[in-house]
């Protein structure tokens, strides 16, 4: 019987009793340091394996017997802590801890490119529509005292382009819950966007800078777009999973918070890129329906170039963007345009 | 403060209250007891196989292993810190935590959700969670204290709910009342309460603090803060210049990913200038104020410069090698943390008495909660 030096705790005082352990059968014997027990096995509780670590075996009256981590007692107590005695071999191979890597790095990818986008859309289709507005209108609220101040454009301006908008809605059938908003923002220049529950925001530089008022309505289709499939909800909920289930995961590796925005920006912007190509998808697919030519949708983004240069980027930063890459929208328009020609030749 | 030193915080957690021994009072020459230092024995490379397969488990089981993972790392850490030739304990079973995760992880998701839907909503969130807090304060301290030990003897805390309402939500409400200045008062009290709530077998933690120490470690930190958004600024004007004579002149408006890229890189060197300013500052506090029946002392000298120093390589480090630094990032810290600490003992450190009453199971919910609240225990 080989004998263990161990370190024996009473449970009672914080003195240190340096003792040998031996093992007969089913009985542990405890002698050195003014103490000498026998128990059985199945009264002691062990700790489970791990590397480095000394185990501690606990006694029914609170004693503590503490032996180094090369010593047998994951096979003393065989039947004790069989999961972690699993994990702990897996943790001793380094070839575990290769695949281990290669495990979380797919496990990411497949937990945020499709897990959580997943699992939020599911949430955001059992949500009444009450949200959408409650969160569109809290936005533009923020939005109206800073960037966004009242619109410059001529009254009557205002008045044929909200027709135009509202005959273009009902002929392709579009929600009626729907408003066409105008704003003057230096800060955001030519742009338009849709907040949650129906809110149209347009400024007045992207109402100059278009050429003609079917570029004006398929930039109002894109964003109808975004309406028709709720991406501002969808982001809102996408976004709280990634930062719920990123402080999960980062709150056990203990990294700073810092850290952790980076990644947060990334998927938010690819997210938000996916919306784009939909409610894209949706203005090339609503315009003809309108009979109106999807090339209306290659002078809009082609005005919205001139307006931002700094936009105009080659494909190597895609990554980092949050709408696709201007060329692709511009082909992807072009090309539903031939369609549409062919489409309106063969009547 | 942040989510950043979760594992830190137990793992001082454990030494706080793990501070020590307690001793026969009037001891006869306090000389004759050597200066006891604490010492980290981990390794990152063991460490790093231990993080990734816990890791993979973690996700692979869709969050369920966690409870397990965050028992083995937090043994790890525990167990590989050694004071007077033994390693400090921790015993907490995996399925209660696993069980305020899930609780926490549900809270925590509605709170985020709330605060990206309306301010009215999160208003709202956040003063229920205010209210709950000090509770949970008190519940999470209980659990931690409750599994950790030290040759055999378990610590304690002493749950005072009262007096959590006290410090961690009225005091709140004078904040603004006194444009801030009670603010390092609350703190100091805050940690004095924590300590004081603590033991160690049957002897008690004390804790006397100077509150002058508070309000100069509050007025070097303003002053600090703001030396750091003043080279920021100065940062800022000249990566403004860079950009502009690389990428040509865009008017005012640049792309979002190099004003993005930018403000990183000038705004997380002047975040970590200031926490790790505060965060060694007040961790020297805590220890150096705290002591246990009988006349046992700690003491603390951690330096702002090494902590910035550790804080700004390991950012790099996780950042470049795509988070497989972080395991190594942690037990540096640590490391460098347990090296300036030490025990000055009054009397024999095998003296340490049991509590008469055994200890009752605690709950795990409040463990898990201000873990992902980030509440700042004041520690």
């Amino acid at each position: 019987m080989i004998e263990i030096t161990g370190t024996y705790y009473d449970g009672r005082t914080s003195a240190v009793h340096v003792v040998e352990v031996r093992r007969e059968e089913a009985v542990l014997h405890v002698r050195g340091g003014g103490i000498e027990r026998s128990d059985p096995l199945a009264s002691i509780a062990p700790s489970a394996r791990l590397a480095g670590v000394p185990y501690t075996l606990r006694y029914a009256d609170g004693a503590w017997l503490q032996l180094p981590p090369n010593a047998p007692v994951a096979d003393w107590f065989p039947l004790r802590h069989r999961l972690e005695t699993w994990v702990d071999r897996l943790e001793r191979r380094a070839g575990v801890a290769a695949v281990s890597v290669l495990v979380v790095a797919l496990a990411l990818v497949a937990l945020f490119g499709w897990g959580v986008p997943a699992a939020a859309d599911y949430v955001g289709a059992h949500l009444p529509a009450s949200v959408d507005r409650a969160i569109g209108r809290q936005s533009l609220t923020l939005m109206e005292g800073h960037v966004l101040a009242p619109s410059t454009l001529p009254a009557q301006r205002q008045a044929d382009l909200r027709a135009r908008f509202h005959r273009f809605v009902r002929r392709i059938g579009g929600p009626d819950d729907l408003q066409l908003r105008f704003y003057d923002s230096p800060a955001l220049g030519a742009n338009a966007f849709a907040l949650g529950g129906g809110i149209i925001v347009v400024t007045d530089a992207m109402v100059r800078d278009l050429p003609d008022d079917d570029a004006f309505l398929a930039v109002v289709a894109h964003e109808i777009g975004h309406q028709r499939h709720r991406h501002m909800l969808r982001l809102v909920l996408r976004g709280s999973g990634v930062v719920a289930i990123g402080s999960m995961l980062i709150g056990d590796v203990s990294a700073s918070s810092v850290i952790a925005s980076i990644p947060a920006f990334l998927l938010n912007a690819r997210y938000s890129r996916g919306f784009e190509q939909q409610a894209d998808d949706f203005a090339l697919a609503a315009l003809p329906r309108a009979g109106i030519s999807p090339a209306a949708f290659v002078r809009a983004m082609q005005a919205l170039e001139r307006a931002h240069p700094e936009l105009r980027q080659d494909g190597n930063i895609r990554y980092l963007s949050t709408h696709p890459v201007t060329q692709e929208r511009i082909a992807r328009a072009e090309a539903a345009a031939r369609a549409f020609g062919r489409a309106t030749a063969t009547h | 403060m942040g989510m950043a030193g979760k594992g830190d915080d137990m793992h001082e957690e454990a030494l706080a209250t793990g501070a020590e021994p307690a001793a026969p009072q009037a001891h006869v020459l306090p000389t004759t007891y050597p200066e006891r230092p604490f010492e980290f024995r981990g390794s990152a490379g063991e460490y790093f196989r231990i993080w990734i397969v816990n890791l993979a488990l973690s996700i692979v089981t869709l969050g369920i292993y966690s409870a397990w993972a965050s028992v083995r790392t937090r043994r790890y850490f525990y167990a590989n810190t050694w004071l007077a030739g033994s390693p400090f304990e921790y015993s907490a079973r995996p399925l209660p935590i696993l069980r305020g995760r899930l609780i926490a992880a549900l809270m925590f998701l509605c709170y985020v959700f709330a605060g990206r839907t309306s301010p009215r909503l999160q208003l709202l969130a956040a003063a229920l969670i205010a209210i709950v807090m000090p509770w949970l304060i008190v519940r999470g301290l209980a659990f931690r204290a409750r599994y950790s030990a030290w040759r055999g003897l378990p610590f304690r805390f002493e749950p005072d709910t009262p007096g959590a309402y006290r410090w961690y939500l009225a005091m709140y409400l004078l904040i603004p009342l006194t444009l801030g200045l009670i603010y390092p008062y609350i703190k100091a009290k805050q940690q004095q309460w924590t300590v004081q709530h603590h033991r160690y077998g049957n002897a008690e933690f004390d804790f006397k603090a100077d509150l002058t120490d508070y309000y100069m470690v509050f007025w070097a930190t303003i002053g600090l803060a703001l030396a750091w958004a003043f080279a920021a600024a100065m940062a800022l004007l000249v990566a403004m210049g860079i950009v502009h004579a690389l990428l040509g002149p865009f008017a005012t408006r640049q792309h979002p990913i190099v004003v993005v890229a930018v403000g990183y890189l000038i705004y997380v060197p002047m975040y970590l200038g200031i926490y790790a300013y505060s965060r060694s500052r007040m961790l020297n506090l805590l220890y150096n104020n705290a002591g246990l029946a009988g006349g046992h002392r700690l003491r603390s000298n951690l330096s702002y410069v090494a902590m910035l120093g550790i804080y700004l390589s390991n950012t790099c480090a996780i950042i470049f090698t795509l988070g497989m630094a972080v395991p190594w990032a942690k037990v540096r810290m640590v490391r460098y943390r347990t090296a300036h600490l030490v025990l000055q003992p009054a009397g024999d450190l095998d003296a340490f008495v049991a509590e008469t009453t055994a200890q009752t199971d605690v709950s795990a919910l409040g463990a898990e909660m201000d873990g992902l609240f980030s509440i700042d225990i004041g520690l």
